[in-house]
This record gives C-alpha cells, sequence and structure tokens, in this order.
C-alpha cells in the first residue's frame, strides 16, 4: 500500500509577555483552552519528557483516543504519536521559537497516511485543525 | 581454502557470514531451522572493521546497510530525570542492522549447493560431509548430548523479559530505556518486536531475581499499564561465557557454538568474525571485540556507541 507523507506548517506571532513554549507544553493549558481536548491522562512525566493519552473530538463518530509522547528542549517541543488517530500510519509534530526571527511560534505537523484514505479535503481539514488549536493556544 | 563437501548449521549471522566466506570455492549443504524466531533488537557494530576485512567497497557497504536497516530508527533514554531521544541509524563509525536481515543477505549472496530447511538437534545425525562446520545458538548446543559446555566468565548482565501484544497501532520504531541505579544497576526497557508487538523487560545484576509480577509492578512505575491478557511469553537471559567441544572429529564448532559472547562488553559477531578469518585461511586477522562500555551501564540492548 502506497503512503502519502503530509507536512502542514504555520506560524503565529505572541505577546512577548507571554511563554509561547511553555503553555504548549502544559497538559494543563490544553485541557483549559481547548473544547475539543475531552481528557487528559498523565502516563509519566519529567521535567523535560511528558507521556500522556488524549481524548479528542476530532469531528468523526467517536473521539480519537491517542497516546503521546514529548519532548522538552529550550527553543522546541518535539511531539510523537505512540498511537496515532484512526486512519493516520504515523504523526509527529514540532512546535518551537526562533529567538532571531521575532515573537513567532512555529508549528509543524507530519503525518504519514495509506494513499487510499488521502483527500485534498481531509489535507485542509488536519491543517485548519492545527490552526484552530494554535491560535486558542497561543491567544494573546 | 577449499574443505570439500560441507555442511554449515544455523540461522544466525555466524552461519551467514561463513557461508558467503566459503561458498565459492566448496560445495555448501546448508541446514536452517525454519521456525527459528530472530531476535528483532537491532545488532551494533564498528563500521569499517567489519566491511573493510570482508572486502566490501562503500557502493556495496551502501546497499547492505540499507536491505538490512531496522524497523528501529530510534531510541530513548531516560536517567537523572530526563529523556533524551537519539537517533538509532548507520552511521560512519557503526553500522546498526537487523540479524535476520543481514543474515538472508548473506546467504543469498552466497552460492548453495543445497538448502535443507531442517531442525538439527544432534549433529552427529548428519552423514555424508567432509566437514561440517556447526554454527547454531548457545540454547542448540547446551541441548546437543555430543557437546561439552563450561562456564569460562560468569555472566555481567541478567536481563527479564515479558513480550506482549498490543491492541492499539503503537509506534514500532523506537526503543526506550529508563535507567534506575538508585540501590542497584537496574534498566527498564520497552523495545517493538514485531506490528503490535513489544517486549519490556529489565537488565540488572545477575545475583538478583525478577519475575514477571515484579516486571509488571517496574512497568506501571514508568506509567505502562500491563494486562495478564497481553502476555505471549516471557523468559531470562543470563549471558555467561561459555565454551564447547565436541569429540566428533568432523563437526567444528563455530561463533556461539564455539564461544559465546557477553553482549555487554563485547562485540559477538566480530569475536565470531575472528574465528571465522581462521577457517577461512586468513589467521592473520585480528578484530577488536571490545565494546566501549562505562561500568555505569548494566542495559546490553542500549546503543551506548551512539552517544556519550
Amino acid at each position: 500500500m502506497s503512503e502519502v507523507c503530509l507536512n502542514l506548517l504555520t506560524k503565529i506571532q505572541f505577546s512577548p509577555k507571554t511563554d509561547p513554549l511553555e503553555r504548549i507544553w502544559s497538559l494543563e493549558h490544553w485541557s483549559k483552552s481547548l473544547d475539543k481536548v475531552k481528557n487528559i491522562s498523565k502516563k509519566y512525566e519529567l521535567d523535560n519528557y511528558q507521556r500522556f493519552e488524549m481524548i479528542f473530538d476530532a469531528e468523526n463518530d467517536v473521539y480519537d483516543c491517542v497516546e503521546i509522547e514529548r519532548f522538552r528542549h529550550e527553543n522546541e517541543i518535539e511531539v510523537y504519536h505512540l498511537v496515532p488517530p484512526p486512519n493516520i500510519n504515523h504523526l509527529t509534530a514540532k512546535w518551537w521559537i526562533d529567538p532571531q526571527q521575532g515573537n513567532y511560534l512555529f508549528a509543524k505537523r507530519k503525518i504519514l497516511l495509506d494513499s487510499s484514505v488521502y483527500t485534498p479535503i481531509l489535507a485542509q481539514k488536519m491543517f485548519l485543525l492545527l490552526r484552530a488549536n494554535l491560535e486558542k493556544l497561543v491567544e494573546m | 581454502m577449499n574443505y570439500g563437501n560441507i555442511a554449515v548449521v544455523g540461522n544466525g549471522i555466524s552461519a551467514g557470514l561463513l557461508t558467503y566466506l566459503l561458498s565459492h570455492k566448496n560445495k555448501i549443504t546448508l541446514f536452517q531451522d525454519k521456525d527459528y524466531i530472530y531476535s528483532s533488537i537491532p545488532e551494533i557494530i564498528p563500521r569499517k572493521y567489519f566491511f573493510e576485512t570482508l572486502g566490501l567497497n562503500n557502493n556495496d557497504q551502501l546497499k547492505i546497510i540499507d536491505s538490512t536497516k531496522s524497523h528501529i530508527t530510534d531510541f530513548m533514554i531516560s536517567q537523572n530525570n530526563s529523556c533524551n531521544l537519539h537517533s538509532m541509524i548507520t552511521n560512519d563509525s557503526f553500522y546498526v542492522f537487523d540479524k535476520e536481515k543481514l543474515s538472508s543477505f548473506l546467504i543469498s549472496s552466497s552460492t548453495l549447493k543445497d538448502i535443507k530447511y531442517e531442525k538439527i538437534t544432534d549433529i552427529n545425525l548428519l552423514k555424508k560431509f567432509d566437514l561440517i562446520f556447526d554454527c547454531r545458538g548457545k540454547k542448540a548446543i547446551l541441548n546437543d548430548s555430543n557437546y561439552n559446555t563450561r562456564i569460562i566468565l560468569p555472566a555481567k548482565t541478567k536481563c527479564s523479559y515479558i513480550i506482549l501484544k498490543s491492541d492499539k497501532n503503537f509506534l514500532n520504531t523506537r526503543m526506550s530505556f529508563w535507567k534506575n541505579h538508585l540501590k542497584n544497576k537496574q534498566t527498564f526497557f520497552v523495545i517493538p518486536t514485531g506490528i503490535n508487538k513489544f517486549s519490556i523487560g529489565c537488565s540488572y545484576n545477575p545475583n538478583q531475581y525478577l519475575n514477571n509480577d515484579n516486571l509488571i509492578e517496574i512497568a506501571s512505575q514508568y506509567g505502562f499499564e500491563i494486562s495478564n491478557n497481553q502476555i505471549i511469553s516471557s523468559g531470562e537471559a543470563l549471558p555467561s561465557i561459555l565454551k564447547s567441544s565436541t569429540t566428533i572429529k568432523n563437526v567444528i564448532p563455530v561463533g556461539e557454538a564455539y564461544e559465546s559472547s557477553c553482549p555487554l562488553t563485547e562485540y559477538g559477531v566480530l569475536k565470531s568474525l575472528n574465528q571465522i578469518f581462521k577457517i577461512v585461511g586468513n589467521p592473520f586477522i585480528q578484530l577488536p571485540i571490545k565494546r566501549p562500555v562505562n561500568n555505569t551501564e548494566i542495559d546490553p540492548h542500549i546503543p551506548m556507541e551512539l552517544f556519550s
């Protein structure tokens, strides 16, 4: 079965009074800011590491249940789906800032899926979801 | 070296390397167990020594590296309250490979007289060969009454593990290691071993003992909840260095069958290759077999060569 690799990339300006990576890192902030996040249960946590299960409303018939591993670096958060959403074979993401680029938070999502599942509408839906999450999480 | 009509017995890398190096001058019948289960934990060895002594140029190397790569591409280590990810792919210094893929690559690159899919439990039942190279693993040798085996060095590490099935489509490209050296050296690991199958376990001091309940308890400390109906099998490995010999005149034990290795401190493949070069007529090749291990390490599965 052939696969399609989708790379979604976006950025958003943040207020210099806030720490956007800290907001992205905080799972409490995810629960509070995103209505679509129905539940998060932490499995293991260290200062620079998180593993958790998340129930997410991706507007499918049933909620998605995913398991995620995240790594915190100075200017970056790396995200790996240990259990990706249904119909997705592999999902990784990265949130980062680049002090030389000013007050922008960048977000990238890399998605591998079977080509039989892929449609441009699905790609658009995924991008809009990423964009909406980003806006709500970083809201000034 | 021409040995005439010979048999090679075994599924592993030693059988593959010996066959590969002898097949152009000898009539080889290869005996393999078709139910043999290969470990899916990738192996790591110094790249230059391995390929250059085999006479493989850079183009050949890249071809072999690509066709023998493991499904595992990175590993995570947690120690001192911090987790770090490292890449687990072949680089200029180290070759990382899947044992089953390398073994079948070597065999498919060799000219064989015949290949027989037969599990050999008694090496003395093989007749009509001028010479038999016995490249079976430690377990097969211990169960074959034609061999005498003695321990020449006690195990430096021990490993207890459980193979589990997962009902979810779990990421199978990453191994994870959780070091806990507070009281005794102990490393908990999670290693994917196939589609929706993974192994959890601990490497620890050989004078201690952990059963399945202990492993499940340790797993839960790291947030891995395991239920009994996920368990496929469990086991223990205690890699003492064993030396074996047989009185059957035309049987030559090779690799693990001759002298097993300590995976924590030695490159088993290079140790075996040193012996194989003597057999094929290159007695002066002597590869360094020691792994660069520091004394805080207890888990042989950690590719310590790839980070410092």
